[in-house]
């Protein structure tokens, strides 16, 4: 079943010349981790906004086609009606502490209380989300007072425990280090392992490769290319609009230059290794 | 009941982010304004940014705020919270009427806002301390009675001679401040629009007014 | 602020739903029994001393100042209490005796000193003004000591107040030490440019626009970013709210708040029989 649907979509934000979003059609299916990558002004947050309902709710501006959650229309819901659909993280941890708690205990349960959960479900739901994110060990520090990768870790896990079956991630590790990085991947993940839909903003193409179901690649408010991981990255159009190549597709592209041919397109440099070291290669005389 | 309602649609979810910091912006101003040692308070940039940008309740329940906050620790600034409440109130309706958009509007609505700073400095500080306190202006009104001006006479130059260049900075670069967010930005504001608005009109002026002279180069 | 029994609670008027329902919410308390008053009784308390010495002169000002200072020593918060009192208030008191005794004009001198004249007149009027400055402001410091601000915006919350404006107070409390610490770097950003705090005013003043310029605008983009996410998170729904704490309203608190209200009832008598008499 889709879980995501954007039919014709087209957009202008209020002001600007020409639109941002031209004739985008996207189906997402449920329990998919969906990549969006390209080049800056491409139009890929603007993609996040339609989804989450905030373009045109709250951007305004001009808005053609239809974005479906689960089958439903969302033109008709208020941003508050979807927030219980489709959740979303932005690139600012900073930004998404709420700002009113005093710990990192109250910040998860923040949301659950202004759904009117009850406190022992909110308690449980806290407990487990804790120990999903791995923050248990500062659960009771200042939200404020964290460094940036584990503010960003408690931004997705206070997004997470509302427990939304599409969650939109517009790049979340953009301002962290490469330890941070690969906590807040691995946490997505534990996301998707729960079933939920995964569309994520990323420029790190080498966690894009090893992670994603599908890539979308984006360029001047059109989808340039889609499909696996590896078609993709393979495709001229990624190498046209500026895309650094994972390590790994970079490696082989170069080896091929070398008359070495990889077999396959690994995503990641081990399963580089292993396609070389597996035999299955001949180097060209 | 319907203005209470108009009053209630101020409040949006923006306009409340937005007065945490504008206190803190007016916290931070005045600290800043006395670690560099300025002859000025500059403790109300927030409340006049947050006035132009939400408007005049926004404004005022800001500026009430941010002295309650002072209160805290001088219990001696609470009676202001009015002042500063109403000073909000006045900055937001004169940018609701649109009186901060061009360089002769902007100094008209100085001169109100100092004229009714000073008036209510001079009524409310006759009422709750009988005409004078610890503060700096006070005590210059002291100073000039001394010299044997008259009591009303003293008490308003006196603040005038504070007022004028505290208030026209502050409106200065909250002005200054408003002119650099981004259209986009400042179409999200219910009083901020107009700043939007007026910026999107001269440039489309502009650009009616440059295409004839282009168009009559190229024939 | 111990976790602790629930003890019986009071159905809430507005959006929050019944503690009782729940034994994983929580009691906010100090373990003090003034500052454990519910923040209305609190408020009312500090709100029916300031009235009174308002109403009243001086003699009645020194009762309530010393009521506020026994409450504050009850709270456990005398030093506090006299501290900020000797530093704010009876500075501002003793400053208005002495400048209304100077420069109000009256028929009977006092004494002469330089360029002054102290009249009698003067001096009643600023021991009235001064008192009421003095009771007002003992009551404020009371309410300072006393009050817990999460307790408060709690009990807004129990009585059905919106959440924004809750939200409101709380985060303006939070966000100020944040501003602090931002202003405080780029403070030391402008020193290592060269802007001393002791160079000339023209420089000085120069220097602070560019230090609260990024600042402000900063804050401001980021407003975005915080409304998406709080709607994402759920802000703006309607339908009942849960809270995991929980403010107590005790019968006590209530009888405390009907003798408050009885009793100022009874002063604002006396006070208008004393006009018309």
């Amino acid at each position: 079943m889709d879980s995501v649907t954007l039919t014709d979509v087209t957009y202008t934000y209020p002001g600007s010349e020409g639109p941002v979003l031209r004739d985008i059609n996207l189906s997402i299916r449920a329990g998919e981790f969906c990549s969006i990558i390209g080049p800056n002004g491409a139009g890929k947050t603007t993609l996040c906004a339609a989804i989450r309902g905030f373009v045109p709710k709250f951007y305004k501006g001009d808005f053609e086609g239809t974005v479906r959650i689960k089958g439903e229309d969302i033109a008709d819901a208020s941003i508050g009606e979807i927030a219980r659909d489709v959740g979303f993280v932005f690139q600012n941890p900073f930004t998404q502490m709420s700002g009113i708690t005093a710990s990192v205990y109250d910040e998860l349960a923040f949301g659950l209380r202004n759904l009117g959960v009850p406190p022992a479900q909110i308690r449980e739901r806290v407990e487990g989300m804790l120990e999903l994110a791995g923050i248990t060990a500062f659960r009771d520090r200042d939200p404020f007072q964290l460094s940036g990768g584990q503010q960003q870790r408690v931004a997705l896990a206070a997004m997470l425990i509302m427990e939304q079956d599409v969650i939109v991630i517009d790049e979340p590790t953009s301002q962290l280090d490469p330890q941070s990085t690969d906590d807040v991947f691995a946490l997505i993940e534990a996301a998707q392992k729960q079933g939920r839909t995964i569309v994520l903003v990323e420029h790190k193409m080498g966690h894009v490769a090893r992670y994603s179901d599908r890539v979308v690649l984006m360029g001047e408010g059109r989808i340039q290319a889609i499909g696996t991981p590896a078609d993709v990255f393979t495709d001229p159009a990624a190498a046209s609009h500026g895309i650094t190549l994972p390590e790994s597709i970079e490696l082989a592209q170069r080896l091929a230059g070398h008359g070495v041919t990889v077999p396959g397109s690994p995503l990641t440099v081990p399963a580089l290794i292993g396609a070389l070291s597996g035999g299955s290669h001949h180097v060209a005389d | 009941m319907s203005k209470l309602f108009a009053i209630k649609q101020d409040f949006t979810l923006m306009a409340i982010l937005l007065i945490p910091i504008a206190v803190a912006v007016n916290f931070v101003g005045g600290s800043l304004a006395l670690a560099l040692k300025l002859p000025l308070y500059l403790d109300s940039i927030g409340t006049f940014i947050v006035a132009m940008l939400a408007g005049p309740w926004v404004g005022g329940v800001t500026g009430f705020l941010s002295l309650l906050g002072v209160s805290i620790t001088d219990p001696t600034s609470l009676p202001w919270a009015v002042l500063a409440a109403l000073v909000g109130v006045v900055v937001g309706t004169l940018a609701r009427g649109k009186m901060f958009l061009t360089w002769g509007r902007i100094i008209s609505s100085i001169g109100i806002i100092v004229l009714v700073s000073v008036a209510l400095v001079v009524i409310m500080r006759f009422l709750f301390f009988g005409g004078f306190t610890t503060s700096g202006s006070s005590l210059v009104a002291a100073a000039m009675m001394t010299a044997g001006m008259p009591f009303w006479f003293a008490q308003v130059l006196s603040s005038i001679v504070s007022e004028i260049p505290d208030k026209t900075i502050t409106v200065l670069i909250a002005v200054f401040v408003i002119r650099s967010i981004s259209t986009r930005t400042l179409l999200k504001f219910g009083t901020g629009s107009i700043f939007a608005e007026y910026r999107t009109a001269r440039k489309a002026k502009k650009k009616a007014a440059a295409t004839p002279v282009a168009a009559g180069t190229t024939n | 602020m111990s976790a602790s029994a629930v003890s019986p609670a009071r159905t809430s008027r507005g959006s929050y739903s019944d503690p009782r329902e729940s034994p994983a919410t929580e009691v906010l308390r100090t373990g003090n029994g003034v500052r454990d008053l519910n923040p209305a009784t609190q408020l009312s308390l500090a709100g029916g001393l300031a009235l009174t010495a308002v109403l009243f002169g001086p003699l009645c000002m020194v009762i309530v100042v010393t009521i506020c200072l026994v409450l504050s020593a009850l709270a456990g918060r005398a030093r506090p209490f006299l501290t900020l009192f000797t530093r704010t208030i009876l500075i501002l008191g003793i400053a208005i005796v002495a400048l209304q005794t100077f420069f109000v004009p009256g028929t009977t001198e006092l004494f002469s000193w330089w360029l002054f004249t102290a009249t009698a007149e003067g001096l009643a009027a600023g021991i009235q003004i001064a008192s009421r400055v003095l009771g007002v402001g003992a009551s404020v410091i009371l309410l300072i000591q006393i009050l817990n601000l999460d307790r408060l915006v709690l009990d807004m919350e129990q009585r059905g107040m919106s959440p924004r404006a809750t939200y409101v107070i709380t985060a303006t409390v939070n966000i100020i030490p944040q501003m602090r610490k931002q202003m405080g770097v780029i403070m030391d950003a402008q020193k290592s440019r060269g802007v001393e705090t002791d160079s000339n005013l023209w420089v000085r003043t120069q220097a602070f626009v560019p230090t609260i310029g990024p600042l402000i605008l900063n804050s401001i983009m980021g407003v975005e970013e915080k409304a998406l996410t709080l709607e994402s998170r759920g802000f703006s729904a309607t339908g009942t709210r849960t809270s995991l704490r929980y403010v107590e309203d005790r019968p006590r608190d209530k009888r405390l708040r009907v003798l408050i209200v009885c009793a100022l009832v009874a002063i604002i008598g006396v006070r208008i029989v004393l006009w018309i008499l």
